[in-house]
């Protein structure tokens, strides 16, 4: 089996393509390793500093991990994503002192509760009856997997209606002694999928879109893959149909 | 429904305080009473002002999601900002946030992550010291919030509604406030009405009120009369008081008594806030 990815993006409007703060992971389609892909988004809170290289260190620790996916394994990457980022942190500390810009006393609250990121992962692996493969996802915050098989959404991970988002969904801290609550809220799933399913792993503002689309009895992946993604994202938040956000889409097809 | 409008950089909205600097200031604060209420004016603005920088700061600088006036009224009334911004009665908040009087540092207690408790410096800005002499003309800090407020609503007519803020004792020497603070609730926006909220520092040592939905409890008539100018919390501002501790109902209106106005702050949504971000 082959499988192909594309990721689509697009920052709140209004703001840089610089002040992005959601994450995908790969960048490309990847190669597949000994018949396995892995994929994530992270969507970066807006009121936490530093949240999009947060997220950016997170999806990275989800795919590079070679290790099966589990809520066990999830914790152990979440773990070593906080380190990886306390290291990070430092350099980048370094690096605004070095360049006459210290931090000032407003961003030091930010800095010392931490970044705060959804996390939604996704691993492909073959070896399942009938020829498919099998799927596992771990979920912390309102980071969305959508399964499509023959014009059907058969899978709906971690959020299940539309009324069910938040605007103060619990998410994965960079700093370990903030995370006992998102490690209790983290979901785990899994199932198998067909030549010709297709995946959408969204970030919160878009997912929420589909799923009202999808209980309206419209099927949302056929615009999404029908339409220009500039286009669609702008239409749907000037008819005031997607809150405006950060966008993050991931679409896989399993050929 | 109001209240929905998207608070950004190329739609900002407005914060405008009126702080209470006259001569009743100098009596003790009823929440405590080794201090005066003019030191409990200092103490909640500097705090407002502190907290809404760090709600707008992202890594690369404070964000213009506000524009920030403070109106003193006492002996000398009108704006009341030092230094850079001297003058001016209407600044962006990161000019704000880049311009206090100066930084003082305190030291507080702060878990170690291994079950005990450390030493922590925390910077404190200040751009308000304690001011206390001449009358109160709270109609004429009203009738000039709302030329200022009239002024920025020109400019941003879809704003996220202003919302102005007087932090006071209550005792107005130049007449009833009501229908002055009628006039300036009864300006708004496409998206919502001018809120105003009222802080009621008084030397009565009554226990603090936060957010009531009645004037039943409140210990005199200057709070009864600040309550009944308060705007009552939006329906989004009272969802996220719930979410915060605060019980609410649809009357619940934006006045303390003796206590903490930080909250409100918090009551803003300006994006994606962790519910475990404290």
């Amino acid at each position: 089996m082959r499988v192909e990815s594309e990721t689509r993006w697009l920052p709140k409007r209004g703001n840089k393509l610089s002040e992005y703060e959601d994450a995908f992971y790969p960048k490309e389609t990847p190669h597949d390793r000994d018949g396995s892909w892995r994929f994530a988004v992270s969507d970066g809170a807006s009121e936490s500093m530093l949240s999009g290289p947060w997220a950016e260190i997170l999806v990275k620790s989800f795919c590079r991990s070679l290790v099966p996916v589990t809520k066990a394994s999830a914790k152990a990457i979440i773990g070593r994503a906080t380190m990886a980022y306390e290291a990070w942190l430092k350099g980048y500390l370094r690096r605004r002192e070095r360049e006459g810009r210290p931090v000032q006393w407003y961003e030091e609250p930010g800095l010392n509760v931490g970044a705060f990121a959804t996390l939604l992962g996704l691993s492909l692996v073959a070896g399942a009856p009938g020829n498919g493969l099998r799927w596992e996802a771990v979920c912390v915050g309102d980071s969305c997997l959508f399964q499509v098989r023959e014009d059907r959404l058969i899978t709906s991970f971690a959020v299940k209606r539309s009324s069910d988002f938040s605007v103060r969904p619990v998410l994965i801290s960079s700093k370990p002694a903030k995370n006992q609550v998102a490690f209790s809220k983290l979901k785990y799933t899994s199932g198998t999928c067909l030549s010709g399913d297709r995946f959408y792993l969204m970030t919160d503002a878009i997912a929420a879109w589909f799923l009202r689309e999808h209980e309206r009895g419209e099927a949302p992946w056929s615009a999404l893959e029908a339409s220009d993604f500039e286009d669609l994202v702008s239409r749907l938040r000037r008819e005031g149909l997607m809150r405006n956000d950060d966008v993050t889409v991931t679409s896989i097809r399993v050929l | 429904m109001p209240y929905i409008a998207e608070i950004s950089r190329g739609n900002p909205s407005c914060f405008l305080f009126l702080i209470d600097q006259s001569g009743s200031m100098r009596d003790p604060f009823g929440a405590d009473p080794s201090k005066r209420k003019a030191d409990g004016v200092a103490d909640a603005i500097n705090r407002l002002l502190q907290n809404l920088a760090i709600k707008c700061a992202k890594a690369e600088g404070v964000r213009d999601y506000y524009y920030v006036g403070v109106l003193g009224y006492g002996h000398r009334s009108g704006p009341a900002f030092g230094g850079a911004l001297a003058g001016r009665e209407l600044v962006p908040i990161s000019e704000v946030a880049a311009n206090p009087a100066r930084v003082d540092e305190r030291v507080r207690k702060v878990e170690d992550g291994a079950g005990g408790l450390v030493d922590q410096t925390v910077k404190f800005p200040i751009w308000f010291d304690p001011v206390a002499n001449g009358g109160t003309p709270m109609c004429q800090a009203l009738t000039r919030a709302h030329s200022i407020v009239q002024g920025f609503i020109a400019q941003h007519p879809d704003c996220f509604p202003p919302i102005v803020i007087n932090i006071t004792d209550g005792e107005a020497t130049d007449g009833n406030p009501t229908a002055a603070a009628q006039a300036l609730q009864s300006l708004a926006t496409t998206d919502g009405n001018v809120l105003l909220f009222n802080l009621h520092l008084s030397s009565h040592k009554a226990s603090p009120i936060e957010f009531p939905d009645s004037d039943e409890n409140l210990p005199d008539n200057y709070a009864k009369l600040l309550f009944s100018m308060s705007s009552k919390l939006p329906e989004y501002m009272r969802g996220i008081a719930e979410e915060e501790g605060f019980k609410t109902t649809e009357n619940t209106r934006g006045f303390v008594f003796n206590g903490d106005l930080v909250s409100v702050i918090r009551f803003l949504d300006i994006g994606t806030r962790p519910a475990n971000l404290r």
